[in-house]
């Protein structure tokens, strides 16, 4: 058996997942805003030194650092660390130890590989806005910022609220299911969202 | 010419999964690309010469995102990767330890040989898709063959 014959027989085995389908009609705007999908505004609810407040890493050994961070709306200490493949990753743990919380980025470093990603590139994508769902409610947080959404929805399942951070605004429409989308010129509106949001 | 999506998606859909999961090696992510990858295609108004055209068309623009991906920040745990993997029905070892084997590569190295063997492209084709010269192509495919070889030992044919 040749080489391009153990890649057809590996590879072939590699597949999208059963509950993947391909949505084959126009999207028009989704593509140009952020989105959040419920399952991620779960994991970025995260903000790394917001609100002005003092920023430090301590070292804790070798390439593992402590960073405080804002976690639903409150400050707390999350542990960044960088992998052997130049991966940054960052996990905050509840008082029993147990993470809640985890994820990592990597940039380009321009010479065909990637490296760890600095503090301020962290703060930079973890300081979006994020939703979380709390003792049965869903909760909206950016920085320290903490919004119950509950009754707030309209008649289309969703809620409109506009942050404030110094000189900007955030546009951010939520959905029940906890999606979110958010823009610095205008609200997302009903047909531009994903349909599995209302589903 | 263009084709239509859903027949696009018919024969592609999974070759394209392939591509983006062999750059960001995360199944949510891949498939995240899939779906952007066909609306991009949706989008434009490219007329393209042939089928193949159109196929490498989106290799290239799924490769390309995968690369974007990378770029940003990783919201997903890494651990998905492992247990997509675990999931696989590989036919044998040999072929588990050989996808892990390629995805393990450096990117610079794995993009080329996936599509060397995989997709059968000639250097020429992969230099287009990925926008770097044949001599680049060509070493890239040499080294990451040396790797594989490294790795796989007698599992891996010199086939240069």
């Amino acid at each position: 058996m040749t080489n391009k014959d153990k890649f057809k027989r590996a590879f072939s085995e590699l597949h999208t997942s059963d509950a993947f389908v391909l949505d084959t009609e126009e999207k028009g705007m989704i593509r140009k805003m952020k989105f959040r999908k419920t399952i991620i505004a779960v994991c970025t609810a995260l903000a790394v030194c917001a609100g002005g407040a003092a920023c430090y890493a301590a070292d804790v050994g070798g390439i593992q650092r402590t960073v405080q961070v804002w976690f639903h709306g409150d400050q707390t200490t999350a542990t960044m660390t960088v992998d052997e493949d130049n991966i940054t990753h960052y996990s905050v743990k509840d008082k029993n130890g147990n993470e809640i919380i985890s994820g990592g980025g990597v940039a380009e470093d321009g010479r065909g590989g990637y490296r760890p990603l600095t503090e301020s590139e962290m703060n930079e994508y973890l300081s979006e806005p994020s939703t979380d769902i709390m003792g049965g409610k869903l909760y909206l947080f950016y920085k320290n910022q903490k919004m119950d959404l509950t009754g707030k929805f309209d008649k289309d399942g969703l809620c409109y609220v506009t942050l404030n951070d110094r000189d900007k605004k955030i546009y951010v429409t939520v959905a029940k299911n906890g999606g979110l989308a958010s823009r610095d010129d205008k609200y997302a509106q009903k047909n531009e969202l994903p349909e599995e949001w209302f589903r | 010419m263009r084709l239509p999506v859903r027949e696009l998606a018919e024969k592609y859909q999974e070759h394209v999964f392939r591509a983006a999961f062999s750059v960001c090696r995360n199944p949510a992510e891949a498939e995240d690309i899939v779906q952007d990858t066909f609306l991009k295609y949706m989008e434009s108004d490219c007329q393209f010469e042939s089928e193949e055209h159109i196929k490498a068309w989106l290799l290239r623009t799924a490769i390309n995102r995968s690369k974007d991906v990378l770029k940003a920040f990783w919201h997903r745990k890494r651990g998905s990767f492992e247990e997509y993997m675990e999931s696989v029905p590989f036919q044998d070892p040999e072929s588990r330890r050989l996808v892990e084997t390629v995805l393990s590569l450096p990117k610079a190295y794995r993009i080329p040989i996936y599509l060397f063997y995989y997709e059968d492209y000639p250097v020429k084709e992969i230099a287009d898709i990925l926008n770097l010269s044949e001599n680049t192509v060509k070493s890239r495919l040499y080294r990451g063959r040396k790797m594989m070889q490294d790795i796989l030992k007698e599992n891996w044919t010199d086939d240069e």
